[in-house]
């Protein structure tokens, strides 16, 4: 196998992420209990036998290379792991972001660059796409997956000739010509990406995008191939895509492995068995470590440390780190962040908001006093407390707290 | 039905009047009684199940829009 260097993108802003992105950039958020989105990017390489990988990071950096610094202190497999913010200021976009770092390129001793996208989750063998790539005597090859109907309009979308040769791509048509979305993985010969990040570089009038400049312009002058996968890939674009694609691991026709056949490594730190007796129920749900369950849980997602009460039910939920739900309180379709308290007596998710959102979100840090009805389709912002529940009811639909002006860059 | 729970509303200005009219025919509400000072309305809530109790007061406070000024929820004991 040539040698082949791992390019992860993780600077995005996850900018329809609601509340959940506001403090946390997008390749952190949890998913799937104990894990970060990044750590299914992660665990791709290493189960890839991809043991160099450099992680690109911009927006909260300083909260990513923390994470990272933790995934890279409980999952020292790769044999080079870097974390590499820009130089100055922020990066242009995804290309002048690799294309920042040319020079660790350069020294890498890779013959080929793997480029990922951080925020996605999926579970692929890379050395598959490898063979492809070879196979194909590609200059790049781009990964891509079928999307059902009306999903085009949020994806780069590629056309493809014979043998899955590339002929052209769209970003984010309105009506689209073709259902293949460009998954955000790039597979290129080292000379041939260099090569066009400098031209593309010293275009002032270029995006300085993967997707819109750098492949467009690769598939009018190489060979760039196609990739097809058809296993389990979500792009989590959304605070409704992220419920749906939470739900959607318990599900019995969920083909995400979460059973040890492909291993996820996680950043989280262990935590010690907890002491507590156990005396909850726990439907089709996934518990992470360091949970104690007195209620009753169903269909939903505990993140570590999450305590639910006795008499407590929570139904259809996703948890984060440390949420605890107090005694005889009712959560429904609901998701709270890290380090939410829901005081007893309380019923969060439930009313008829009259949108069609059906999600509850809890911000980070947020205090429910307890006697409260927090309808359905709320949002009540990060670290909202007691005080501001006035009335005891919020009605469903409505939002709780000031909204922070758009973070800055740095 | 077999769970239950006492809800404890304190108004704005009292408007009493209006908000029995609203509640007393929405689903769930067995009881509800005016009192004398504060809270200034009780109402018994019951249903088959939590879930089901839970989507029925929302219900009910949501019909009462920025009326609610205090509001405690008592649960009863399930003793079945």
């Amino acid at each position: 196998m040539k040698k082949v260097v791992a390019m992860i993108l993780a600077g995005g802003r996850g900018k329809r992420m609601d509340i959940l992105c506001h403090a946390r950039p997008k390749p952190a958020l949890p998913f799937g209990g104990r894990f970060r989105v990044i750590d299914y990017t992660l665990s791709n390489c290493l189960n890839s036998r991809i043991d160099s990988i450099a992680v690109l990071v911009d927006h909260l950096r300083e909260e990513m290379a923390r994470y990272l610094t933790d995934w890279y202190g409980q999952n020292s497999r790769p044999r080079f792991f870097r974390i590499l913010p820009p130089g100055s200021g922020s990066y242009r976009g995804t290309a002048d972001a690799v294309y920042q770092n040319r020079h660790f390129l350069e020294r890498s001793g890779a013959e080929l660059v793997l480029v990922l996208a951080g925020d996605h989750v999926y579970q692929m063998d890379y050395r598959q796409m490898l063979a492809f790539h070879q196979k194909s005597k590609a200059v790049a090859t781009v990964g891509v997956a079928p999307l059902p109907p009306g999903e085009a309009h949020r994806f780069g979308i590629v056309h493809t000739g014979e043998h899955g040769r590339i002929t052209g791509f769209e970003e984010k048509p309105r009506f689209a010509r073709s259902n293949l979305a460009s998954m955000g993985i790039y597979l290129f010969n080292k000379e041939a990406l260099l090569q066009h990040l400098a031209e593309d570089a010293a275009n002032p009038d270029s995006p300085h995008d993967f997707g819109y400049a750098i492949m467009p312009n690769m598939s009018r002058a190489g060979r760039v191939f196609a990739y097809q996968f058809k296993d389990y890939w979500q792009d989590i674009g959304t605070t409704e895509a992220y419920y749906e694609a939470s739900m959607g691991l318990l599900s019995s026709r969920s083909t995400l492995k979460m059973d040890g056949q492909w291993q996820l490594f996680s950043g989280d730190t262990l935590r010690s068995v907890v002491s507590e007796p156990q005396v909850g129920t726990v439907l089709n749900s996934i518990i992470s470590p360091g949970c104690v369950v007195r209620g009753r849980v169903e269909n939903s997602i505990l993140s570590p440390g999450v305590w639910v009460d006795d008499q407590a039910v929570v139904r259809n939920s996703v948890l984060m780190d440390n949420v605890s739900v107090g005694f005889h309180s009712v959560v429904e379709q609901t998701i709270a962040d890290e380090d939410v308290q829901i005081g007893s007596y309380c019923f969060i998710g439930f009313g008829d908001n009259g949108t069609g959102r059906g999600i509850t979100l809890l911000g980070e840090g947020v205090t429910v006093p307890p006697h409260t009805a927090v309808g359905r389709g709320c949002t009540i912002l990060p670290g909202v407390k007691p005080d501001d529940f006035t009335a005891g009811a919020v009605l469903p639909g409505r939002v709780i707290g000031k909204r922070e002006r758009a973070l800055p860059m740095f | 039905m077999n769970t239950a729970v006492y809800i404890l509303l304190t108004l704005v200005d009292r408007r009493n009047g209006d908000a029995v009219r609203l509640l007393r025919d929405r689903p769930g509400v067995v009881r509800l009684d005016v009192l004398e000072g504060q809270p200034d309305l009780i109402v018994l809530f019951e249903a088959a199940d939590r879930m089901e109790l839970a989507e029925c007061v929302s219900q009910a406070l949501a019909t009462l829009d920025n009326d609610i000024s205090d509001l405690r929820l008592l649960v009863g004991r399930n003793d079945s």
